[in-house]
């Protein structure tokens, strides 16, 4: 995207937007991070208005590679703002704009926020997250208040109707992407009718993150900076967020520590049940981490085919299809053996 | 016969020269991306030398399941051996989601082989550790 080209517009829209006299971009340079979205950090002078002086703003747009399950920036923007207001630690968003002749594409603009992402480096230097049981147990508390959000709710018209069975509407969604791709994949199938089968019963329903995972949040020294990532937010299972969390599929090499790499269960369900009232159910939360597996490898098996692009980009995405599909599949057959289908 | 080098033995020269001297060389912001390359050349070099072993065994397993014997067609045409491969994982793939696999011990070390055969090709480091031993480097 040209970013350049499109300054002058872009700047009458921050300075509209802000109430300010003018606002100046003073520097556009992209961010990483994010194979579906463009990230820009924007440097902005702002005169007068709430803004007023200079602002580091981050611009995200869509880039060519969409995934076809995420979110539209407009309904993403939404989705960001109830999480601001239900306190989740978010970059505040500011600003949604729709129209087209800005930059060609929707687009929203919140703060920045400063801190390290990706999963690995999350994992490895522990020296990033401060104390890490603390940096789990208020995880755990981020998603609670994540989970306050039920439906209905006025913003968030444009979610799916909730489904009162939330394992059947995932796998209903997997098998329907696995049938769009085109290739039979036995083996996913075979996990996917597992899941059909020892499905737990419907319970409470919520907002749901659906990436909520390492990799998807920032912390810096001290510890947590903001949630990431809020494309694939839906009404489900409150529980099929913990379980993607501790899934281990999502640990980067520190299978030991069962919550997202950085910590034991322990302090992560520890923080969710003193904020959110609720017990953890271990069950609930193995199974949905079973469906981590089956959903994320049918999210890869997408993004490889997302090669058309070429570049960089396509080159991630293709590996990301041939990567991981096969390992999670294994993990998944493992998981289910014979005996696991005996009939209780 | 394919001419010597053969494209599976290039690209691992290749990939040599990028892993050993070229990295080396190259900015590190540049490195992820050179490691995405060579992993990319990997994946290549083994389908080119294994790729239509692990399908014909994929292949032989189904068509016994299914009681079919491949023809000698299969054996050579590649495009062939593809079509019979969708074709009989399309049907054990609609039987399982039917329910009418559930639990089944052959089906279940049918599909544990034919995944490890994968991803013996695409990602051999995620074996389990019994596995890459026996498997090809």
């Amino acid at each position: 995207m040209r970013l350049a080209a499109a300054q002058p517009a872009l700047d009458t829209f921050l300075a509209r937007s802000a109430g300010a006299q003018t606002a100046r971009t003073t520097e556009v340079r992209p961010l990483s991070g994010g194979a579906i979205q463009e990230n820009w950090l924007l440097t902005v002078d702002f005169a007068g208005g709430v803004q007023d002086g200079r602002q580091e703003l981050v611009l995200r747009t869509d880039a060519p590679t969409a995934v076809g399950s995420s979110l539209p920036r407009a309904h993403e923007f939404a989705v960001q703002r109830a999480a601001w207001q239900a306190g989740v630690t978010v970059a505040e968003p500011l600003w949604l704009c729709e129209d087209p002749a800005i930059l060609g594409q929707p687009f929203y603009v919140m703060r920045r926020v400063a801190g390290e992402a990706l999963g690995r480096r999350v994992v490895a230097d522990t020296h990033l997250g401060g104390d890490r049981s603390a940096l789990a147990e208020r995880l755990g508390r981020e998603l609670a208040r994540l989970h306050t959000i039920t439906p209905p709710h006025p913003d968030l018209s444009f979610l799916d109707l909730p489904e009162p069975d939330a394992a059947r509407s995932v796998i209903t969604t997997c098998r329907a992407y696995l049938d769009a791709l085109g290739a039979p994949q036995p083996g996913l199938e075979w996990g996917l009718r597992w899941c059909e089968k020892y499905a737990p019963p419907p319970g409470e329903v919520t907002l749901v993150h659906q990436d909520f995972r390492t990799g998807n949040y920032m912390v810096d020294g001290n510890g947590l900076t903001a949630v990431l990532d809020w494309e694939f937010c839906a009404w489900g299972d409150p529980m099929s967020d913990l379980g993607w969390f501790c899934a281990k599929c999502w640990r980067f090499n520190r299978d030991d520590l069962e919550a997202g790499g950085i910590a034991t269960r322990e302090p992560f369900y520890r923080g969710y049940e003193a904020e959110s009232g609720r017990r953890v159910s271990p069950e609930r939360v193995a199974y949905w981490e079973l469906l981590a597996h089956i959903r994320w490898a049918v999210i890869a098996l997408q993004q490889g085919r997302r090669t058309a692009a070429g570049g960089e980009a396509s080159l991630e995405l293709g590996l990301t299809g041939r990567l991981y599909p096969p390992a999670l599949e294994l993990a998944v057959l493992d998981a289910t053996p014979p005996a696991r289908w005996a009939d209780i | 016969m394919r001419d010597k080098p053969d494209g599976a033995a290039l690209l691992d020269l290749a990939r040599a020269v990028l892993f050993d001297d070229l990295l080396a060389e190259l900015p590190e912001a540049a490195r992820y991306r050179a490691r995405m390359v060579a992993n990319a050349m990997a994946i290549a070099a083994r389908e080119i030398s294994e790729g239509k072993r692990t399908q014909e065994a994929d292949r032989d397993a189904l068509a016994a399941l299914y009681d079919e014997t491949p023809t000698p067609a299969d054996r050579i045409d590649p495009e062939n051996l593809d079509d019979a491969l969708t074709r009989l994982n399309w049907w054990l793939a609609a039987e399982i989601r039917a329910g009418r696999r559930d639990g089944d011990a052959p089906v279940h070390e049918l599909l544990r082989e034919s995944v490890r055969g994968r991803l013996r090709l695409a990602n051999p480091k995620a074996l389990p550790s019994d596995d890459q031993q026996g498997g090809n480097q």
